[in-house]
């Protein structure tokens, strides 16, 4: 089961979601496609351009694969301290 | 040492401890900021990862002492809902010389206001909105990019 976290704006839509991923969810695109097809307004704050992603807690430019044993964060803008 | 809390904290108890642990230091820095009364805000409410953020803050630190002669270093983050004249965040900084305190404490709430995992919420006049990142902020960190290396 993959943990899905949301912060920030992204914590409008929902706060975590516990889930098993469909087959075709391999990397944070397909997820993130998911996503955006099963949580409503997701797809739009998905797609600005100071949305982070985490995997396990680690934040990576390039393509990372996930996983029903992983934890994924989708943050929005951070705000600062 | 980091400690992201909760509830409330008491910055002058907090900077006694810190006095207390960097005992012989010549020079010790601190910066609290505060939730401002602006006339119009009623609360500010701050959320943050787990163990992501805190991780964060300790690359700051870490960062921090590889810049400057640093003894000791605090910081102390709140996270919650919050009313105006409540702490939000103490830095402090502890060195031999002054200056290596000023900076380290300078350079650390700026790496907090630009690139900390925190996102905030203000609501003012029964209106909650989300607070966007603050060029004025990313314009403050980038005055390290080129300072003393």
């Amino acid at each position: 089961m993959a943990v899905i976290l949301f912060f920030g704006r992204f914590s409008d839509l929902s706060k975590r979601i516990d889930v098993e991923l469909p087959a075709y969810v391999t990397d944070k695109a397909s997820l993130t496609t998911y996503l955006s097809q099963t949580v409503e307004g997701f797809a739009s704050l998905a797609a600005l351009k100071d949305t982070r992603i985490s995997v396990n807690m680690i934040v990576s430019m390039t393509e990372t694969s996930v996983g029903n044993d992983d934890e994924i964060a989708y943050m929005s803008a951070l705000s600062g301290g | 040492m980091i400690r992201i809390l909760d509830k409330g904290f008491d910055p002058d108890f907090e900077l006694a401890e810190f006095q207390k642990r960097a005992f012989g230091a010549g020079a010790i820095v601190s910066f609290t900021g505060w939730v401002r009364d602006d006339g119009a805000t009623e609360s500010l409410s701050l959320s943050h990862y787990e163990g992501f953020t805190e991780t964060h803050i300790k690359g700051f630190v870490e960062c921090a002492k590889s810049r400057w002669a640093l003894q000791e270093s605090l910081i102390v983050h709140r996270v919650g809902k919050m009313s105006v004249g409540t702490p939000i965040v103490l830095v402090a900084t502890a060195s031999v010389h002054r200056r290596d305190a000023f900076e380290a404490c300078d350079f650390l709430m700026d790496k907090l206001k630009s690139e900390a995992p925190f996102w905030k919420q203000e609501t003012k006049s029964g209106e909650t909105v989300w607070v966007e990142p603050r060029q004025q902020d990313k314009s403050d960190l980038k005055r390290w990019d080129n300072a003393r290396d």
